[in-house]
């Protein structure tokens, strides 16, 4: 008797890229084996990474079951991937979202491609939807609209654990800047003090959804501006504060299935 | 140091991430990384990838890789509980470093229940040299799922009490108290009721409940350590792992020590999943130390 069920048959890992910058790639085939669209996967980064990996396993799973090539991969420094958090920059990331599409393309020969994200993964895959023509959609899923906001949300984030778990910091002080269990470079907390996603001046495709689960920060204004530069935007609200909550046992994270749903819906042409 | 991702097992069920030392340091056993709690392959923080990378700094070959139903692995269809899939499946995991990559010995490493499998499965399988048990809980009492029960009631009560009263978080701990923000029913269940529960489950019952007395550590330690298996423990202060090995090890702690093979290590001021990056550092220094006593083949160690 096979132990193997079929969502894991179609399932492919490898590394890609060059040298000294291999990155972990996922491929989920779909239910029909061949499919003209494809999606490409961004994950958030440190702890949500962490936390969300197994939503967007399940993520690829119903979007491959609907039909769609799915790919995941991880970012340079995190996950899989060579390198460590020394080499965490927004730009190198923007980069590798760009290998992640070019890889799925070599691999299926999608014709309809779209991203979709969460957190900073979200607004890093809207910089390069913005940029690559070729992309169709894009799923905002919380995206972070200002780097500056976001790091100040993370370190009190940061804060509260240190004072609710059984920590002691470290001895003679910090050593830099770490957000619950990562470190933060300069570089990083440069890019991100200048990472605006409002000032975007391209619409990421042609149609965008966006999603908003994290009550801190709200999405109007970037929908907005989404639609002002001629994007057919979809805003659906979920609100979730418990999917927002730092825990040390990741085994308590759910999968907020009815977001999923929505993206499946809207991905493969229905309404969200 | 190079890597390779990987599915194999039953139907290739299984993805992992086989990393490999830049040069071959022969000899040297393979360490299988095993999954802590749900967490995915890269482990708390990317732990199991830290170090991976740093083992094979060492030399050291690895696989760090997802049971069936965590992270990117496919879900099991033939009903085998995950007591025995997750012991069938680590054996899986070193049967493919052994054709992949020819290495016939291994150390099983895990964090939390990556830990407890580690030891029960090192227990069964005589290609495993050695197990890095991090945090680990529920190992060293044999499988009485009673016994267990009671074991658990008196672990919670004590660590309760050592991080109120004993451990490095106790000032910390009360200032929240005495500030209000934590909730004195949430410090009166884990202070009095858990104690209440322990001493019920121990007197009452007609007096059946099995007494902790009763299960003998040592002897599930030495039932390794005598095939030449080392044993290292490692715990962080702040997890309740550590009560457990304290109960169960009450009053013998020298003999676990002292016994050939076996190590204890204990990480001030850290938490269950090594949060703070100094504690991460401490993490994998320790292991990175212990590991180079591994590097003599067991049963050679006095004519090395």
């Amino acid at each position: 008797m096979s132990a193997a069920s079929n969502t894991s048959r179609r399932l492919e890992l490898f590394h890609f890229g060059p040298d000294g910058r291999e990155l972990l790639g996922c491929h989920h085939v779909p239910a029909s084996g061949s499919s003209d669209t494809g999606v490409v996967l961004c994950y958030p980064l440190g702890h949500e990474y962490l936390q969300f990996h197994r939503v967007f396993r399940q993520l690829s799973i119903m979007l491959a079951e609907a039909g769609v090539h799915v790919f995941r991969f991880d970012y340079l420094g995190c996950g899989d991937s060579s390198g460590g958090p020394e080499d965490w920059r927004l730009a190198r990331w923007i980069e590798d979202i760009g290998s992640a599409v070019d890889e799925l393309e070599r691999r299926t020969g999608v014709k309809k491609l779209g991203l979709a994200g969460m957190r900073l993964g979200a607004s890093l895959a809207a910089r390069v939807a913005a940029a690559r023509p070729s992309i169709d959609s894009v799923v905002l899923w919380d995206p972070i609209r200002s780097g500056a906001d976001y790091l100040d949300e993370l370190k009190k984030l940061h804060a509260g654990m240190l004072r609710y778990a059984h920590v002691l910091p470290r001895p003679g002080g910090p050593d830099g800047l770490e957000i619950l269990g990562f470190p933060i470079n300069e570089a990083l907390i440069a890019e991100l003090g200048d990472f605006d996603l409002d000032s975007i001046d391209a619409s990421p495709g042609k149609r965008v959804l966006v999603i908003e689960s994290n009550d801190s920060v709200e999405q109007g204004p970037l929908t907005e501006r989404l639609k002002g530069l001629g994007a057919e935007v979809q805003r659906e609200s979920f609100s979730n504060p418990h999917l927002w909550v730092w825990t040390e046992d990741f085994g308590k994270m759910h999968v907020p299935h009815q977001i999923l749903r929505t993206i499946v819906s809207w991905t493969t042409g229905g309404e969200a | 140091m190079k890597e390779e991702a990987v599915l194999f097992g039953s139907s290739s069920l299984l993805a992992g991430v086989i990393t490999d030392p830049a040069k071959d340091a022969g000899r040297l056993p393979a360490f299988i990384f095993l999954n802590a709690g749900v967490v995915h392959r890269v482990g708390p923080n990317r732990a199991y990838v830290r170090l991976a990378r740093a083992l094979a700094e060492q030399g050291f070959t690895s696989l760090r890789f997802d049971y069936s139903g965590i992270g990117d692995s496919g879900v099991r269809t033939d009903d085998l509980p995950p007591v025995k899939s997750v012991v069938l499946e680590t054996r899986e995991a070193m049967n493919l470093v052994a054709e992949k990559r020819g290495i016939e010995r291994f150390v099983l490493i895990g964090i939390c229940s990556g830990a407890t499998i580690s030891f029960l499965t090192a227990r069964e399988d005589e290609r495993i040299v050695g197990t890095a048990l991090i945090n680990a809980q529920g190992h060293l009492h044999g499988r009485d799922a009673e016994l267990g029960a009671a074991l658990r009631a008196r672990t919670l009560t004590r660590h309760f009490w050592r991080i109120a009263f004993l451990s490095s978080f106790r000032s910390k701990n009360w200032i929240k108290a005495f500030s209000g923000q934590l909730d004195p029913r949430r410090i009166l269940q884990m202070m009095i009721g858990f104690p209440m529960r322990a001493i019920f489950k121990r007197g009452g019952g007609g007096g059946s409940a099995p007494q902790p007395k009763s299960c003998d550590a040592v002897a599930e330690l030495r039932s390794v350590t005598d095939r030449g298996v080392k044993v290292f423990h490692l715990y962080s202060e702040g997890d309740e792992g550590l009560d457990y090995f304290n109960l169960v090890t009450k009053g013998r702690l020298p003999e676990v020590t002292s016994s050939p093979g076996s190590s204890l290590e204990i990480v001030r001021g850290a938490n269950h999943v090594f949060t703070l990056m100094w504690s991460q550092e401490e993490l994998v220094g320790s292991i990175c130390d212990w590991a180079q006593g591994l590097a003599v083949p067991s049963g050679e160690e006095g004519r090395a």
